[in-house]
């Protein structure tokens, strides 16, 4: 007696795929529209490579926190912790190169595992125990360099991080690589990564699965964690340097990127694929702007915009409320 | 039903708030005296007068179920138009449209929030760094002085012994103790929270009132800018920084739960007076800044914990409640 | 002279979902100042007769005359402005504020300031209650009530909206005698003003007890009205039934030994469930009857170990087990197939391979990595199994039909090969053909030596598939029915409140 038939189903299969596809689509249409524009400028190597490093250091806390999202949280901590593991490998730098990179992968542990204690385990609302989070750490930060910029050295194998290359390939692009390809095994192939979709999609069914989700949340932290730390290794020694407010904003890029990509606030769904489409795209937009010449503040406007049109159409089209 | 005994001990529960302050307040004026100087009490009461107003139309959202984060962004962009637009406008004039549009940015976040169905979080996120970019690009991220000495009568002005900041919050209080017991404006803060269904059911024009919750707090922003301008006879684009997390907080504290429903003016007010005098006695006790950051982060942890911890405390209650 | 108290006619009304005609060409008339009940068995159509009525389903053919005249109700607002309110089973009144605020929720008494008066609100109140001669704290802050003073809050705000007709849906539900006998005097006080009253209950005393007339409702349509005084138990009973007795349609597995492999001792969960004691038997299909709200999900909730029980003990094979979460539940070899198929069991976002696997992600993996080899060829053996239809495996399970889906969730719990299954509802909303081939299935398992425990409110089901059924009732067990005893009658009995003793 069933009446609904083959329509409803094929409309809401071409649906998915425009959805998931529409971003493609404005990728594309702006990388001509920047052709035709500013053939000169925007083409150029230097501006190709700029972009690059840029979007490799996004990228790869994006990749983190696409796990956190489709695990059905947020984390908007990022940001001061990536200002803390920017001033961290520069002060112990001196010490030994080795030594300062893993000091700060283990701060970027510590911090994820903090956070994934406090909402995996104790519960509490991801939003606002990252928020606090955001302040501790600042004060943190703020504290060990005494409000000072951070000045590296130049000429040491630490600088070669950020600024070196293998096979003309910058070093920043290569880890990124190389963490998308991680993540992108993680979340496809592991039983860790189905669990995170499974706890993202349907906590309860994923608890009737004998699924720990406590855990699940508390890893996907923790991974976001290390994945920012390095982040901050590479930015550091990009610019030689580390102002203790250099990770703002860093959220919201790397939130908006992620969004852009395809994966829902609410969780349950998100790929690295996708995410890497949203960081280059954020990426092409952020860099066209400066090059036009766009005022500031009207940047921020763009990227504001931006991330509540692709919140919009993940709340509204999507049909998926995130419910605080 | 309750006997007499469990309604007292219920009381106090509930007013818990008052006991907290009181008894900080013994503490700090017993560890440094210099904590109930005039001067001290009155910085004090400026302080908090400034922040509690806009602790009470948080009162409102977060008995909704609602957040929002753009208040400290919007305080300080009101603040540096109000200052910024004096010479050219004119005083009043400067204030009245910077007060506006301080208002209709809380327009956008309700319209946002209410009919294009986006978590109020990230709608608020996405103002807060909106205008926080926008005052920094104001006059190159510096603050902004006035010249207009008269000015600094309002946040700096006396009444008597009472100075005008006060007198303004407490016309405040009063007028949203009215809104909140006299009102069907106030009330049905309670009702959409408490039973959406059963609100909409009964023709409650949840839509309209959800907005214009949100536009108020936009309003009370602007107030709170204004005034801070004022005392300091500057707009900076910093001062809201803080400011988001300390509210919420302190009104969290003063008894709202964060699963909505619930929530009281006086509540709020003795909340905002908790967190404003551990902030100075922390200033007192020369306690530096950044850690003060961190202190800030940890309490609005610990207060988010609390409230979980409560809310398991008050299920159990009921239940046992049922049983009689 | 009759029409001029017809109150309210509902001719013909047809309504279908995807794949279920709830409503068939139904009737349903009311007089002025009658208390008409409504019964019939679950999934008989009651629901959707009283949801068209309160707008919030419109029917698909059929007519409406109220008061004589032809109504078109197209919302919930309509229907409040007939003058027709609604008592749900839940309660949804607003926790944090006053019984006086809840009731007038909507029409705070305000002067021309808009400046609300706590005075008249709490006279308005008192009055209202008093003329239902309801006693409640008006003051008092309906969180701290128990659920029935709940209750009456719900239904004193029914009432205050000058209603025409009250619709209560198992009012009786939650509430203990002195507060039935409370309710009833306010039906009665209402009666006099000339209101109606539609009353759907299971419990059949109770309807002689306050109705003047009955309309049996089975498959959809309307068997008979009745005045109460002209009736009896036994023949609504019969007429819910309809059936030919005899040619009830028994597939029945009927394989069982005397091995006890599940003991449930002393469960007890404040205010859910209590004195809960039974055995499963290997092999046997174990059904529990009940209405909705009886606590059956609840308690194979806690047996699974997603609710934690207050008192209890299990018993599996004779050994004592402590199953505090789903991890031991599945380590002990339980499944469980929950009641609500969306919000509990699919996983939407993913494909139906990914679902089929979710609990096995153990099984199809080697050092924490999926063998994508493993996973397909266990998808694949299910859906060739069950016959799951899906057009390939990495098909978005959301895109399948209810039958589908369901069945895709029973290849989830097959997959761990379990001894112990227990089912929820499993062939709730499912189109009939699915519907006998899981009915098929279960048996299967059965006979291959799984015991099972399922949970059912159709009649039909529980009668077919189950060697023995418990009927729960208020969170107890109020009755064991044998396989000689199995019959609808009886099952209908111990849910209608005439107790058997075990």
């Amino acid at each position: 007696m069933k009446s609904i038939g083959l329509n409803s189903i094929t409309m809401k299969k071409f649906k998915y795929w425009v959805q998931n596809n529409a971003i493609l689509t404005i990728l594309v249409f702006l990388v001509i529209l920047m052709a035709a524009l500013r053939t000169d400028t925007f083409f150029s190597v230097r501006n190709l490579l700029n972009i690059l490093r840029q979007i490799a250091v996004i990228g790869i806390g994006a990749c983190g926190m696409t796990m956190v999202m489709i695990g059905g949280n947020l984390d908007l901590s990022i940001g001061s912790l990536l200002s803390l593991c920017m001033v961290v490998p520069i002060m112990l730098q001196p010490r030994g190169v080795l030594f300062a990179i893993v000091a700060t992968i283990i701060v970027g542990f510590i911090v994820g595992a903090i956070n994934g204690f406090l909402i995996g385990k104790l519960k509490g609302n991801s939003l606002i125990i990252t928020f606090g989070m955001l302040s501790i750490i600042q004060g943190i930060t703020f504290l060990i360099t005494g409000g000072f910029y951070q000045h590296g050295d130049p000429e040491s194998i630490y600088a070669h991080i950020g600024k070196g290359f293998i096979y003309k390939i910058p070093i920043p692009v290569i880890l990124f690589i190389v963490i998308a390809f991680l993540s992108f095994i993680i979340l496809s192939r592991t039983v860790f990564g189905r669990s995170l979709y499974i706890t993202g999609g349907n906590s309860y069914a994923a608890l009737a699965s004998g699924i720990n989700t406590n855990n699940i949340k508390m890893l996907s932290y923790i991974m976001l964690g290390v994945f920012v730390a390095i982040g901050g290794i590479i930015k550091s020694s990009m610019i030689d340097s580390a102002q203790p407010t250099a990770g703002s904003g860093f959220e919201f890029d790397v939130i908006t990127a992620v969004v852009l990509g395809g994966t829902s606030l609410l969780g349950g769904i998100g790929t690295i694929w996708g995410t890497l489409i949203g960081v280059i795209l954020l990426g092409v937009i952020s860099n066209s702007m400066v090059l036009i010449g766009l005022p500031f503040p009207l940047q921020l406007a763009v990227k504001g915009a931006i991330l509540i049109a692709a919140v919009y159409y993940d709340s509204f089209i999507r049909g998926r409320r995130f419910e605080v | 039903m309750k006997s007499s005994k469990n309604k007292f001990l219920s009381l106090i529960i509930e007013n818990r708030i008052i006991f907290i302050f009181v008894i900080i307040v013994i503490i700090v004026s017993m560890i440094e005296p210099r904590f109930l100087h005039i001067t001290n009490l009155i910085n004090i009461i400026n302080q908090a007068s400034i922040n509690g107003i806009m602790a009470l139309s948080m009162t409102i959202l977060l008995i909704c179920g609602y957040f929002d984060l753009s208040i400290g962004a919007i305080l300080s962009f009101v603040g540096m138009l109000a200052i910024g637009w004096q010479s050219t406008l004119g005083t009043i004039n400067a204030v009245l449209l910077a007060i506006v549009i301080g208002t209709l940015i809380g327009l956008v976040n309700g319209l946002l929030v209410t009919y294009g169905k986006i978590n109020s979080f990230i709608v608020t996120l996405g103002t807060l760094t909106l205008f926080k970019g926008l005052s920094l690009s104001l006059n190159n991220s510096r603050p902004i002085s006035g010249s207009n000495e008269n000015f600094m009568l309002l946040g700096g002005g006396m009444i008597g012994p009472i100075p005008i900041p006060a007198i303004i919050f407490v016309i405040f209080i009063l007028i949203f103790l009215f809104i909140m017991k006299w009102t069907n404006f106030g009330r049905n803060a309670y009702a959409i929270r408490g039973s959406e269904i059963s609100a909409k059911l009964s023709g409650v024009r949840i839509n309209l009132y959800k907005t214009s919750y949100f536009v108020l707090s936009g309003f009370c922003a602007s107030i709170s800018g204004v005034i801070l301008a004022s005392r300091l006879n500057t707009g900076s684009p910093n001062f809201g920084d803080d400011i988001p997390l300390l509210v919420i907080a302190a009104v969290v504290l003063g008894g709202t739960s964060l699963s909505g429903g619930m929530g009281t003016i006086r509540g709020s007010i003795f909340g905002i007076l908790v967190i404003w005098v551990i902030n100075n006695s922390l200033d007192l006790l020369n306690v530096k800044s950044y850690y003060q950051m961190i202190i800030r982060g940890v309490i609005v942890i610990v207060v988010v914990l609390l409230d979980l911890l409560y809310e398991n405390v008050r299920q159990k209650e009921r239940y046992k409640l049922n049983e009689s | 002279m009759e029409n001029l108290n017809l109150l309210l006619e509902m001719k013909n009304i047809t309504k279908s979902f995807p794949g279920v005609k709830a409503l068939n060409d139904a009737n349903f008339s009311l007089y002025k100042g009658e208390v008409h009940a409504l019964v019939g068995e679950n999934g008989a159509g009651k629901s959707t007769l009283i949801k068209i009525l309160s707008g919030f389903y419109k029917k698909d053919k059929g007519e409406i005359l109220f008061e004589n005249k032809v109504v078109e109700i197209s919302n919930p607002k309509k229907s409040i402005e007939l003058g027709i309110s609604i008592i749900y089973q839940e309660i949804i009144a607003v926790p944090y504020i006053s019984v006086s605020e809840n009731i007038l929720l909507a029409n705070r008494p305000v002067n021309k300031l808009g400046i609300i008066s706590w005075k008249s609100m709490k006279d308005k109140t008192l009055e209202i209650l008093n003329q239902l001669n309801i006693n409640l704290p008006v003051d008092e802050l309906v969180i701290n009530l128990s659920t029935a003073q709940k209750q009456m809050v719900e239904i004193a705000k029914a009432l205050s909206l000058n209603s025409k007709i009250v619709i209560m849906d198992e009012p009786s539900a939650s509430l203990t005698k002195d507060e039935i006998k409370i309710l009833f005097d306010i039906i009665r006080k209402i009666k006099e003003r000339g209101v109606s009253v539609i009353y759907i209950s299971h419990r059949l005393e109770e309807i002689f007890e306050i109705a003047d007339r009955v309309t049996v409702l089975r498959d959809g349509k309307d068997i008979i009205s009745k005045k109460l005084k002209d009736t009896n138990n036994d023949e609504i009973i019969k007429y819910m039934i309809g059936r030919d007795l005899e040619n009830m349609y028994k597939d029945k597995h009927l394989k069982k030994t005397d091995k006890v492999i599940l003991e449930i001792k002393d469960f007890y969960k404040n205010r859910v469930f209590k004195d809960i004691n039974f055995k499963l038997y290997e092999g046997e299909i174990l059904g529990f009857a009940g209405l909705v709200g009886s606590g059956r999900s609840e308690l194979v909730n806690t047996i699974f170990g997603i609710i934690k029980k207050d008192k209890g003990k299990i018993f599996i094979y004779e050994k004592e087990k402590n199953i505090r979460n789903p991890l031991d539940a599945i380590k002990e070899g339980i499944g469980l197939i929950p009641e609500e198929r969306k919000s509990q069991a699919l996983i939407l976002d993913l494909a139906v391979d990914q679902n089929i696997t979710a609990a096995s992600l153990k099984k199809i993996s080697r050092l924490g990595f999926l063998s994508r080899f493993r996973e397909k060829q266990l998808s694949m053996k299910y859906i060739k199994e069950l016959n799951i239809k899906t057009p390939k495996l990495s098909q978005k399970i959301a895109f399948l039909s209810g039958g589908n889906q369901q069945k895709v969730i029973i290849a989830r719990w097959l997959a761990l090969n379990p001894r112990i299954l227990i089912l929820d509802e499993p062939t709730r909303g499912i189109d009939v053909g699915s519907k006998a081939e899981i009915h098929k299935l279960i048996t299967e398992f059965a006979n291959k030596g799984t015991s099972i425990i399922m949970i059912s409110s159709e009649m039909n089901e529980v009668i077919k598939m189950c060697n023995r059924i418990l009927v729960m009732k208020n969170g107890e067990i109020v009755n064991c029915l044998n396989d000689e005893d199995v019959n609808e009658e009886s099952i209908l009995r111990s849910m209608t409140g005439i107790k058997n003793n075990h």
